[in-house]
């Protein structure tokens, strides 16, 4: 990109001046609620104040027992992530190929998918204990849907000249899925992760908080039992944080995959 | 399609008659017929490149690892298009989306290349710059160019023999043996009188059929 452009320089002046508002943003909502709560205007035993949650960071940081919870709250998270992305994948592939499967479960699927699976959460732990596996299994539960629809999606959406092209083109089976199946369906797919990876976590958690015996579920279902509301809220500081970097992280492996999309808007800035 | 599109890129079958391929001799198409379309709606992958979508082609077609690069350049140049290789489609007019459809079904160097409208879906100067192309490869390649229009400049503009078809069920009405002298320079034949007599003569068949 050329950086002396005149309009490239205020696209950065003006991607600098947004930044700098979010943060003064963010900063001052910090800065209200300290002053809030030491003029008294805020309850800090109902709200906590962000001195306490930086002192309750600190003790949990330094004891280290806040990474051995995360650790485990993001295992779980991760297994039943890749799990769901697996099945996900591997159910959407089968249903766009076999038009049989297709009409004898779609229905199924989708009734499936209307069902609140956060009310199910109690009886997958009563299935599958207090342990690791049942949040693997609430996770799964809620990742395999997204991924199984988008893939599916995707799979359905291919431009079907494509298809006749490769035939007249005598292309092989491999070929075609190589070069036309599994990219068309890699986009979609990568479309749904940044969603499936919040719901992940969010499902973890919610394992977490019906019955654990450790996770960030359960240290902020714990602090909640305590009325100790640093600690609740220290807890969600501490998801937010790493929710947001993980979104960050796949925005750009998504950005490498889908670059063919993307590109409309450097098509329209040279115009 | 064109049902007869169709069976020419032996995507359909006969009901009764023949076809013959390599010179009347063959009634059956074999692996040496290698055959292409260029289709009226869009055929570019989206996530592939310019040149990824000529090298697909190429890839299928069997053409050898190390020639592929070479070839698919060759080709998008040919069309028009060098410089565009790292372009998606996306990013390209439809023009050169047709462009780059062209590059990847001539890249695997067809004896039969089968047209359908190519170029109806484009404005009137888009389509006179890629017939203008077509027109120019037309007589560098030893290709039996098959190509299906609405359009009866386009028609006789670009062909050496002219079949009417009528309306459905399509037989044949008329088959006209082009005396236009090629190559062709298409800017000067649209005020050539013999070239306005040919697309009147057609016009006049295609107007009377109902």
């Amino acid at each position: 990109m050329d950086r002396t452009n005149p309009t490239e320089l205020k696209k950065d002046a003006f991607r600098w001046s947004l930044s700098a508002l979010r943060w003064g943003l963010v900063t001052s909502l910090v800065v209200l609620w300290e002053l809030g709560v030491r003029f008294g205007a805020i309850d800090a035993y109902y709200f906590s104040s962000p001195a306490r949650m930086a002192e309750n960071i600190f003790v949990w940081v330094e004891d280290g027992f806040v990474f051995k919870h995360l650790a485990l709250t993001l295992a779980e998270a991760g297994v039943g992530f890749g799990s769901g992305l697996l099945l996900g994948i591997t159910a959407g592939f089968l249903f766009a190929v076999s038009p049989k499967v297709d009409a004898v479960l779609s229905p199924f699927i989708v009734i499936m998918n209307a069902m609140p699976r956060i009310a199910f959460a109690p009886l997958i732990i009563l299935w599958f204990g207090f342990g690791f596996l049942s949040k693997v299994v609430i996770v799964i539960s809620l990742v395999f849907f997204i991924v199984f629809f988008n893939t599916y999606r995707g799979f359905k959406e291919i431009n079907p000249v494509l298809l006749k092209n490769a035939v007249v083109l005598r292309a092989t089976r491999w070929q075609v899925i190589r070069h036309i199946y599994l990219p068309a369906t890699v986009s979609w797919t990568f479309a749904s992760l940044r969603v499936s990876v919040g719901f992940a976590i969010i499902a973890a958690i919610l394992g977490e908080y019906m019955g654990a015996s450790g996770g960030v579920g359960y240290l902020i279902d714990n602090a909640q039992a305590n009325f100790d509301a640093t600690g609740v809220m220290t807890g969600l500081a501490l998801l937010t944080v790493v929710v947001a970097i993980l979104d960050a992280l796949l925005q750009r492996v998504e950005a490498r995959f889908t670059k063919w999309r993307l590109n409309y808007q450097i098509t329209e800035n040279r115009l | 399609m064109l049902p007869l599109l169709n069976i020419l890129a032996r995507q359909d079958i006969l009901d009764t008659g023949t076809v013959s391929y390599g010179e009347g001799h063959r009634k059956t198409p074999n692996d040496c017929d290698r055959i292409a379309v260029v289709w009226q709606e869009e055929s570019l992958m989206p996530w592939k490149t310019a040149y990824g979508n000529v090298e697909f082609s190429l890839i299928v077609t069997g053409t050898a690892h190390n020639d592929q690069k070479e070839t698919g350049t060759k080709w998008l140049k040919a069309v028009g298009l060098e410089g565009f290789e790292d372009y998606y489609p996306s990013q390209l007019s439809q023009g050169m989306r047709k462009r780059v459809a062209l590059a990847a079904a001539l890249a695997t160097h067809p004896n039969v290349l089968l047209m359908d409208e190519p170029f109806g879906a484009l404005d009137v100067y888009s389509k006179l710059q890629i017939e203008k192309e077509v027109v120019r490869l037309w007589e560098q390649i030893d290709t039996t160019i098959v190509l299906v229009t609405h359009d009866v400049q386009e028609a006789v503009a670009l062909s050496d023999r002219m079949v009417v078809l009528t309306d459905r069920p399509a037989r044949v009405k008329l088959v006209r043996e082009n005396p236009l002298p090629r190559p062709r320079d298409l800017d000067a034949l649209y005020g050539n009188v013999e070239f306005h007599d040919l697309v009147r003569e057609l016009w006049i068949e295609l107007t009377q059929q109902s």
